[in-house]
């Protein structure tokens, strides 16, 4: 082609093209959610994980049409345990199960086969949590969570989806897929997450079990998780609005997930129904219709700093590095709005989330 | 033997095209063009290699191909939507995807295959890749996972071959090696080596 002549298109030689204005995402309602949950992996790390991640070929998690099946969450909290006959009753009847970190194992091995699974966390802990995989099970990773967690499901079902906790994301997801991608809101724990992914697949009928945010009888989990053994606690109770009602013994991130929760809630909770299972405070405080006060937010706060241990890569504790539950930087932390009360009460039917035990 | 049973499916795909391609709007959604800033990315691809524009279509991919100093070609089932500036420049092969090519050079150094594969009847969609295979280096191919509404103007299914993004990334792995495969969500991009 010679240098002194470019070919220009008919088309091009017919009409001149005006610049089309590309709409700008809304984000005030990320950053309502998200901002007050901080990230427990370095942002260095995490863009570590997701250039690397990107680029394993992976299919992306997509939205579909709503649906009228049922689904249940199975998250790791102490009462997954004392409500697992109702679980089991609600499998049997043609739930599907998401699990999510550990009870991914501890399902199958009481005979229950999910039929997805979800991870958010980037520590590479998590993939010791993936030493079963199943033919039967679609596995839902984040594109921060650690490769090794992607190595150990090579020739399953893999799908990758994205968060925002850092907008570094952005800069990577952007160029790589050209805007083509979508960002999974939620919280900084991996249940909040699997509700908006659910939700995104079209379920809005969703039962969560062993979502407790708090410790039941002295357990954190209902297995084993060295992880979070000796968390700092501290105790919260409700007695504005239930002066004979129990107190919840509470680690730092548990009261972080519920204040997320609370704000999911008040912003989208009229897209789903959420069945809420067991004893646990996200429950109690569902029936109540109770949110954190400034108070009690102080007392989560004051467990924060020297609070809980993190797993080396090497599997031994190590002292928590200084990113741990840190809001992340650039973004301030909001003064919680006062919650829509008609979103927090209990219902036997319409939108929302209600308690059901 | 008389066939009177069936026509031959080369046929029937040639004639809807010809058809379509009546239809200006459908000469204006062609994605190739978009694409090629894409390709050279992934490809690392230099001027002066030899590139063979896949289902080229209005031909809009191979002029900018060309503007960048690359030697290119094209093959297409129908030059009734080829661009006029297409037309008077770049070498133009009529030929249907999935059957012999008439071309007895060396392989192309690089196959461009935009907004092809989806339209393939299932059954030739693997025919396909195998002609590809045989006269391209390496590939690039950019695929519609989802349907497409140009039809219902003519009556007609253009997206034939609607597959989820690993189902391609599966086969075009297995006819070559995959070097990188991006899902865009409606549609895939996947770069091959054969």
């Amino acid at each position: 082609m010679s240098n002194s002549k470019k070919l220009v298109s008919e088309k091009k030689q017919e009409k001149s093209r005006g610049k089309r204005a590309v709409p700008r995402k809304h984000t005030m309602f990320f950053d309502e959610v998200v901002d007050v949950g901080g990230m427990n992996t370095s942002e260095d790390r995490i863009k570590q994980h997701i250039e690397h991640n990107i680029r394993l070929g992976l299919p992306q998690i997509k939205p579909y049409l709503l649906n009228k099946d049922n689904v249940i969450i199975a998250a790791g909290g102490p009462s997954l345990e004392s409500c697992f006959d109702e679980l089991k009753e609600q499998y049997e009847k043609g739930y599907k199960v998401v699990a999510v970190n550990n009870t991914h194992d501890w399902l199958i091995e009481r005979g229950i086969n999910p039929s997805v699974y979800v991870m958010l966390d980037g520590r590479p802990f998590n993939s010791s949590f993936l030493n079963n995989p199943i033919p039967s099970c679609k596995y839902f990773l984040s594109s921060q969570c650690h490769p090794d967690s992607f190595r150990k499901l090579a020739g399953h079902q893999v799908y990758i989806f994205h968060c925002d906790a850092y907008a570094v994301e952005k800069e990577i997801l952007e160029p790589f897929y050209q805007n083509n991608y979508h960002i999974i809101i939620g919280g900084s724990t991996v249940v909040l997450r699997a509700i908006m992914l659910m939700r995104m697949l079209g379920f809005q009928y969703i039962d969560l079990y062993g979502f407790d945010s708090c410790w039941i009888d002295d357990k954190h989990h209902s297995y084993e998780q060295k992880q979070n053994d000796g968390e700092k606690t501290c105790i919260l109770s409700f007695r504005d609005y239930d002066p004979d009602g129990p107190t919840f013994k509470v680690s730092f991130w548990m009261g972080k997930q519920l204040q997320e929760f609370q704000r999911l809630v008040n912003q989208v909770g009229d897209l789903f129904k959420l069945n809420v299972h067991g004893d646990g405070l996200v429950a109690y405080m569902l029936k109540l219709g109770a949110e954190l006060n400034q108070e009690q937010m102080e007392q989560l706060k004051e467990i924060d700093d020297e609070s809980g241990t993190e797993v080396k890569e090497s599997g031994e504790p190590s002292a928590r590095n200084s990113d741990h539950n840190k809001v992340p930087q650039g973004k301030t932390t909001r003064k919680a709005r006062r919650p829509r009360r008609k979103a927090l009460e209990s219902k036997d039917c319409g939108a929302g989330a209600r308690a059901t035990n | 033997m008389e066939q009177w049973f069936l026509g031959n499916p080369r046929d029937a795909e040639e004639d809807k095209y010809e058809r379509m391609w009546d239809h200006e709007a459908y000469g204006d959604h062609s994605p190739g063009e978009q694409l090629v800033d894409l390709f050279l990315e992934m490809s690392g691809a230099k001027p002066p290699a030899r590139i063979i524009d896949i289902g080229s279509g209005p031909g809009r991919a191979s002029i900018k191909l060309a503007n960048l100093d690359f030697n290119v070609r094209m093959i297409d089932f129908t030059d009734k939507g080829l661009d006029k500036t297409a037309r008077q420049h770049i070498p133009f092969n009529r030929g249907c995807l999935w059957e012999e090519w008439p071309f007895k050079n060396p392989p192309f150094d690089y196959g461009f295959c935009c907004d092809v594969m989806e339209h393939i009847p299932p059954e030739y969609t693997m025919l396909t890749i195998h002609q590809i295979r045989k006269h391209c280096s390496k590939a690039f191919f950019h695929i519609s996972l989802i349907n497409d509404a140009f039809g219902d103007s003519i009556g007609e299914t253009l997206h034939l071959s609607i597959c989820p993004f690993e189902w391609w990334r599966d086969r075009l792995n297995g006819m070559g090696e995959l070097i990188e495969c991006r899902d865009f969500l409606k549609t895939g991009i996947y770069y091959v080596q054969f």
